[in-house]
């Protein structure tokens, strides 16, 4: 039965027309991808509206095309300009851009690329044949746990920075929280910090906040009399070093895949998020901690494919429970329904050949995502030698229409200005723009989760201890605060102090 | 360096005049924006889209649907009460919203002050998670009485539809239940499923396939009739259990398009055209059904009636539950 | 400017949004407690995570600022250094060249997103502030600046309206 679904699938895909489709919007989904500021959630959400008068099938392939081509696409402009394409990619530029400058910017985007290829087929695969099962594990999650989850992600700001000082990393992690505060508060519709100013009422959009911290410095380092001469030697794909790392790599590959498609499940926390935590476990896992943050191929491939697997992590709750489990997600779910299909409990016996025609388009749509990425990547490494002072001004232009497409409001631009000089500030004061980045999208999570945790229990701190991924979270979070303190050196060192006598 | 300067500042100022000249062209002429002020894939989302695809082609143009979620769908309302009233800026949203924006604080218009066309009507369901001891609304409502303030329900939000079928509950019930709000019907709907809530009054719609597969048990909806949504599964209206609740509904989201009044009139008697023809498209009713959305399609000035009585019910809700800010009355909003 | 001497300036205004935070945070419990609210617990109130962040901030600040004045033999002694040295600083930013350009660039940026755009249509206000912004960065000669901001500008629009289907500003 299965195979008959998955060889209709490929039946489908494979006519000339949907081939067409199919390259099409993936390029278009990595277009948007690469710009900064146009996210996934977007290209989606533009791609609804097109697609609407679509056949079926083929709206269902341009629109899976278009999720993987803009997740993937982000990495490029990531990794030769330092402006993440999309908050997916932010992790990206931590490794990537530093192999740009060393001249590394064509293997850096072939690494990128590849792992982002094999992180959306893992993910697959885990739809698959896991869906019933992880769906489960989605619904273990309740507010208690959405809690610590965040907390645990605000805990990796110490850590994930290049230049070791963990407590940089949290005020920055904390500050990015405090931005999160603003607006009305998802539990009691409080407005905070809002003045009575509508747009900030709606808070502060993450796209935004992302461009200014980013972008917006790399922009300002272009306005200089003189352009610092740094023809960096163009270049070249190295495909076969490239596949040796990956080879090499290919249990960090797996590993965060695993990880991208369980960040992808749990509902509302995405891509956004995935790329982070893969990196950071590829780093823990690391015998050369030092070298992340300073172009660590590892960095790059586990980022990218940790991002891409949320792809098909967050696809399950959508089929399964129809609810979604990242932000692209939701929009997809959307466009699912338009398109007269029923995701949810129902899906298996009313429309059973879904589940395989979703797969299959996706497992196509990251061949197609890997070949056209490859492809344009011969183009836009010519970025790297353009004259800063004609390309970043454009770039400005773009982040405007970027943050302005998000609502359709200025207000949105005004606020990637404002951000802009918060992330000139911060990166003249040496603090890392990263974990701001990381607060304000795990802030409405902490708030919102904490506050109907303590609210469902009448103020008691106690649920968190009797419930078992609690309990699993906690100690992560002790054991990285102790950790990123120096309090288990200390003991290592005292215990080895000993053993020597 | 101040001769450049200066250049610049000039090219500034002289670019400054030079305006493109619009031309005036039969309406419409180019893409309508229509917002819907809550994220993509909700009720209000889904009918604004399968609703102006069809509108869309009957005007000739696209209607670009742009979802601008924040502060409880206010933040996208007020943004298309202050962008021009040129007939290019729509809006979609539920009429629960519209009309207790006044007495939350965030505007002074009301429903009068916008030209509305009344599309689908959806019922709140009271669900309950598959393992609850809960098994008719009866059990419930006993339940809430028993324990005030104890029994917990899930809803999208204050002011959501979720909020006003707890409400009802409450007020059928006599005795508070605990609000715990999500950010959204779909985390809401999670938040059941897993069992972290004990009962969640949101949107049928939200929940139909769930019921149908048994994932989740309805109680009853805030309809005043049965709903049948598949053979054999009906879920019965509050109505037959506590009949004292008739002046109180039906009790649900009605889904609307708007514009600020202000348009021309020729320009309107064109929507309203195009509203009627989408109405009646078969690929829109067939949507509505697979949903259990009710069409039924309002002109401007039977919207505007309905709204009468609908406004006052809803505002009175709040008011009465103490989460209004402003007293209805202040906006000529009477009890009935 | 010495990596010390930053953090001690940072810890410095870190201390002072701190303190802004818990008070502000305070206000909102004392808000939210008013109908109709109506939320009298402090933990459940929206006013909790402005609090604890706040606090948490200011310990974080206290930190860094000792951090920053450790290595000297005297507090005081250290924070006349700190004084000191910005000092240098600033008398060395004057005849920078760099700092002009960069402060002029912001400045036609913020006039772009702020004055421009408000009151022009995007493609207007884009066209004057791409060749405004190239021409006073000096990128290339000014035939080369015209051709280059038009050619963008039209290719931003064909890509987002007529491919994309979006509206722009």
């Amino acid at each position: 039965m299965a195979f008959e679904y998955l060889f209709d699938a490929i039946l489908t895909v494979s006519q000339p027309l949907n081939i067409m489709i199919l390259f099409l919007s993936t390029a278009a989904g990595l277009l948007m991808g690469m710009l900064p500021g146009l996210s996934a959630t977007m290209a989606i959400a533009l791609l609804t509206g097109l697609t609407y008068n679509f056949p079926t099938q083929s709206a269902l392939i341009s629109l899976l095309g278009v999720y993987v081509g803009a997740i993937s696409g982000g990495c490029q402009s990531a990794i030769l300009l330092n402006i993440p394409g999309t908050p997916a990619s932010a992790a990206t530029a931590l490794d990537g851009f530093p192999m740009a400058r060393r001249g590394e910017g064509g293997l850096a985007i072939f690494l990128a690329t590849t792992s982002s290829f094999l992180g959306t087929f893992l993910s697959v695969i885990f739809v698959l044949t896991l869906t019933p099962v992880l769906t489960q594990f989605a619904l273990k999650f309740a507010s208690w746990e959405f809690f610590l989850l965040s907390i645990f992600g605000i805990m990796i700001c110490g850590s994930i920075t290049a230049r070791g000082n963990a407590l940089k990393g949290w005020i920055s992690g904390i500050l990015g929280l405090m931005v999160a505060q603003i607006g009305m508060d998802i539990v009691d519709t409080f407005p905070r910090y809002s003045y009575g100013n509508v747009n900030l009422m709606s808070s502060i959009q993450l796209i935004p906040v992302m461009i200014g911290l980013f972008g917006f410095p790399e922009i300002v380092k272009s306005f200089v009399k003189k352009e610092e001469n740094r023809t960096v030697g163009l270049t070249r794909f190295e495909p076969k070093k490239g596949f040796r790392l990956i080879g090499k790599n290919i249990v960090a590959i797996i590993r965060s895949a695993a990880i991208g498609v369980g960040v992808g499940i749990i509902p509302g926390v995405g891509e956004d998020t995935g790329g982070w935590l893969s990196y950071w476990a590829s780093k823990q896992n690391s015998k050369d901690k030092e070298s992340f943050g300073k172009g660590n191929p590892l960095g790059i491939i586990s980022a990218e494919s940790g991002n891409n697997s949320c792809i098909g992590g967050a696809i399950i709750p959508v089929l399964s429970l129809a609810v979604p489990g990242s932000a692209p997600a939701a929009v997809l779910l959307a466009a699912f329904l338009m398109h007269g299909y029923r995701p949810g409990p129902l899906l298996m016996t009313e429309s059973p050949s879904f589940v395989y025609n979703v797969c299959i388009y996706l497992a196509f749509a990251s061949f197609a995502m890997w070949a056209i990425a490859l492809l344009i990547s011969h183009g836009t490494v010519r970025l790297l030698a353009l004259k800063k002072k004609i390309l970043m001004p454009i770039i400005y232009t773009l982040c405007v229409i970027g943050a302005y497409l998000i609502h359709y409001n200025m207000f949105d631009v005004k606020v990637m200005f404002v951000f802009g000089m918060v992330g000139i500030l911060i990166t003249k004061l040496d603090i890392p723009a990263a974990p701001f980045l990381l607060g304000v999208i795990l802030g409405p999570m902490a708030d919102s989760n904490l506050r109907r945790g303590l609210r469902l229990s009448n103020g008691s701190m106690l649920p968190m201890l009797q419930r078992p991924i609690c309990i699993f979270f906690l100690l992560v979070i002790l054991f990285m605060i102790f950790q990123q303190t120096g309090l288990i050196d200390l003991i290592k060192r005292k215990g080895k102090k000993d053993g020597d006598k | 360096m101040k001769k450049i300067l200066t250049l610049c500042l000039a090219m500034l100022v002289l670019g400054s005049f030079c305006f493109a000249t619009a031309e005036a062209e039969e309406y419409p002429s180019k893409n309508i924006n229509l917002t819907v002020p809550y994220g993509a894939g909700g009720t209000t989302d889904l009918t604004a889209r399968s609703i102006t695809n069809t509108m869309g082609k009957e005007l000739g143009v696209t209607i670009n649907v742009v979802n601008t979620p924040g502060a409880g769908g206010s933040a996208g309302t007020l943004n298309v009460l202050n962008s021009p009233v040129d007939g290019y800026t729509m809006l979609a949203n539920g009429m629960l919203c519209i009309s207790t924006m006044p007495v939350n604080g965030f505007t002074d218009k009301t429903y009068k002050d916008w030209d509305v066309w009344i599309a689908t009507y959806a019922p709140n369901v009271v669900v309950v998670p598959k393992d609850s001891p809960f098994n008719t609304i009866k059990d419930l409502i006993n339940a809430i009485r028993k324990n005030p303030g104890q029994i917990t329900a899930g809803t999208a939000g204050i002011g959501s539809g979720g909020h006003f079928g707890a409400e009802v509950i409450k007020a059928v019930a006599g005795a508070d239940y605990k609000h715990i709000t999500y950010a959204g019907g779909g985390p809401a709907f999670t938040a059941t499923l897993a069992g972290e809530v004990q009962f969640c009054p949101q949107l049928l719609a939200e929940y139909k396939d769930a019921i149908i597969s048994g994932d989740v048990k309805a109680l009853c909806t805030l309809s005043t009739e049965d709903i049948e949504l598949a053979p054999g599964v009906v879920v019965p209206s509050i109505l037959n259990s506590y009949p004292e609740a008739a002046p109180l509904l039906p009790m649900g989201e009605v889904t609307a398009i708007l514009i600020p009044k202000g348009l021309e009139e020729e320009k309107l008697q064109k929507l309203d055209k195009a509203f009627e023809v989408a109405t009646k498209d078969p690929a829109f009713i067939e949507f509505c059904d697979q949903k259990s959305f009710t069409v039924m399609p309002m002109g401007r000035e039977e919207s505007q009636k309905f709204l009468d009585d609908f406004a006052s019910r809803a505002c009175y809700i709040l008011w009465d539950a103490g989460a209004a800010k402003v007293d209805p009355a202040q906006f000529g909003i009477t009890r009935r | 400017m010495d990596k010390k001497t930053k953090d001690f300036w940072f810890s410095c205004f870190l201390a002072l949004f701190s303190l802004f935070a818990v008070i502000s945070g305070y206000q909102i419990v004392h808000e939210a407690s008013l109908p109709p609210y109506n939320i009298d617990s402090f933990v459940l109130s929206p006013g909790l995570l402005p609090v604890v962040l706040g606090y948490v901030l200011l310990f974080c600040s206290v930190i860094l600022w000792i951090q920053s004045v450790r290595s000297e033999l005297s507090i005081g002694e250290s924070v006349r250094n700190h004084i000191h040295e910005t000092k240098n600083w600033l008398e060395s930013l004057k005849g920078n060249e760099n700092v002009i350009y960069t402060l002029g660039g912001i400045l036609i940026v913020a006039l772009y997103t702020f004055v421009l755009l408000a009151n022009f249509s995007f493609v207007v206000s884009s066209l004057i502030f791409l060749i405004a912004l190239m021409l006073f960065l000096r990128s290339t000669n000014l035939w080369k600046i015209v051709i280059i901001s038009v050619v963008t500008i039209a290719l931003l629009v064909l890509l987002f309206q007529v491919c994309f289907n979006t509206v722009l500003p």
